[in-house]
């Protein structure tokens, strides 16, 4: 017995040890479980960047595909700086039809410095003289113009007591056109 | 590790991404849609011609000699019908068949325009679904 306390010195090495070892255990589990969470963040990040990548190359294929006919959808409003195109054109509607057709008011949203595709409307009152049969043409023309129209507040009577074939009817209707700020290279000449 | 591989790829992806294409392409589809609601708002305009046609077609010896039509709301349209009819059973006759070239409308007819025989000038209210 020349170190009789020679195994309590090793015994408390052991314990130390002991106790680094599974204080560094616990140390490293805590911090692999981090780095996994963070891991799966980071996937999640990763799925959700390829699902919106996938449904925006989705959107430009779909834009891309329509463009033609969207580019047509602006074609039936009015330019907003070409009222006196749509004017004619239903003035025209006089000679087309074999009647007479006066345009008694006519008022537009103010669009002038308003942004390109600003939406607003022109709005008219028209009166229309003639037979029956040109008074009839001349409504089913109004109401096939090629733009978005809509009319409200149809009168329709005859105006004199002549023999049945001789009759004038009056016609007149309130009518109001989609109107749009056009960009510049969309809008064409009267 | 992992997780610094991810996030590497994240960073790859955005660069992938046009930010400037993107906008002009979701700028140019909101116009699109815009222009649609519009359009789509006045599909439903009154066929005001066909009405017309459709109560002339159904005159017989009716005398007709004043329409007027607005457009009540959205669906329907509201018509009143002027004229003289040559007799009460003409009348009578003319009112049914309105009420066959309505459906789903309504056809009002007032009692007191019966108070005559014969070269009765009447009133008819058409309230008309649009279809």
């Amino acid at each position: 017995m020349k170190h009789p306390h020679s195994h309590i010195l090793f015994l408390i090495l052991a314990v130390a040890v002991t106790l680094m070892v599974i204080a560094l255990y616990v140390y490293m589990f805590y911090a692999t479980l981090a780095s996994v969470s963070k891991a799966d963040i980071a996937s999640d990040v990763v799925q959700t960047e390829e699902t919106n990548q996938s449904l925006a190359r989705s959107m430009a294929v779909l834009a891309s595909s329509t463009a033609a006919s969207r580019a047509s959808l602006e074609s039936l409003f009015v330019p907003s700086d070409e009222v006196v195109m749509f004017i004619k054109t239903l003035e025209s509607i006089g000679s087309r039809s074999g009647s007479v057709v006066s345009i008694a008011s006519i008022d537009s949203d103010p669009l002038t410095d308003k942004p390109v595709g600003t939406i607003g409307a022109v709005r008219a009152h028209v009166d229309i003289h003639g037979p029956w049969t040109s008074v009839m043409r001349a409504l089913s023309l109004t109401e096939r113009l090629p733009f978005d129209v809509s009319i409200d507040h149809v009168q329709l009577d005859v105006s004199s007591t002549a023999l049945k074939a001789n009759r004038v009817w009056n016609l007149s209707f309130d009518i109001q056109a989609a109107m749009i700020v056009a960009s510049p290279s969309s809008t064409s000449s009267i | 590790m992992d997780e610094e591989i991810h996030l590497n790829d994240v960073a790859a992806l955005k660069e992938k991404t046009d930010a400037g294409v993107f906008a002009a392409t979701t700028q140019a589809l909101s116009s699109s849609t815009a222009l649609m609601s519009v359009l789509t708002g006045s599909i439903a305009s009154g066929p005001f011609s066909t009405a017309i046609a459709n109560i002339v077609s159904a005159r017989g010896d009716i005398e007709i000699s004043s329409f007027s039509i607005t457009q009540a709301d959205p669906s329907k349209l509201s018509l009143v019908i002027g004229g003289i009819a040559p007799t009460r059973d003409a009348l009578l006759a003319f009112k049914s068949r309105l009420d066959a070239i309505v459906p789903g409308g309504t056809v009002t007819l007032p009692v007191s325009e019966l108070a005559n025989d014969t070269n009765i000038q009447f009133s008819i209210q058409i309230v008309e679904p649009i279809l």
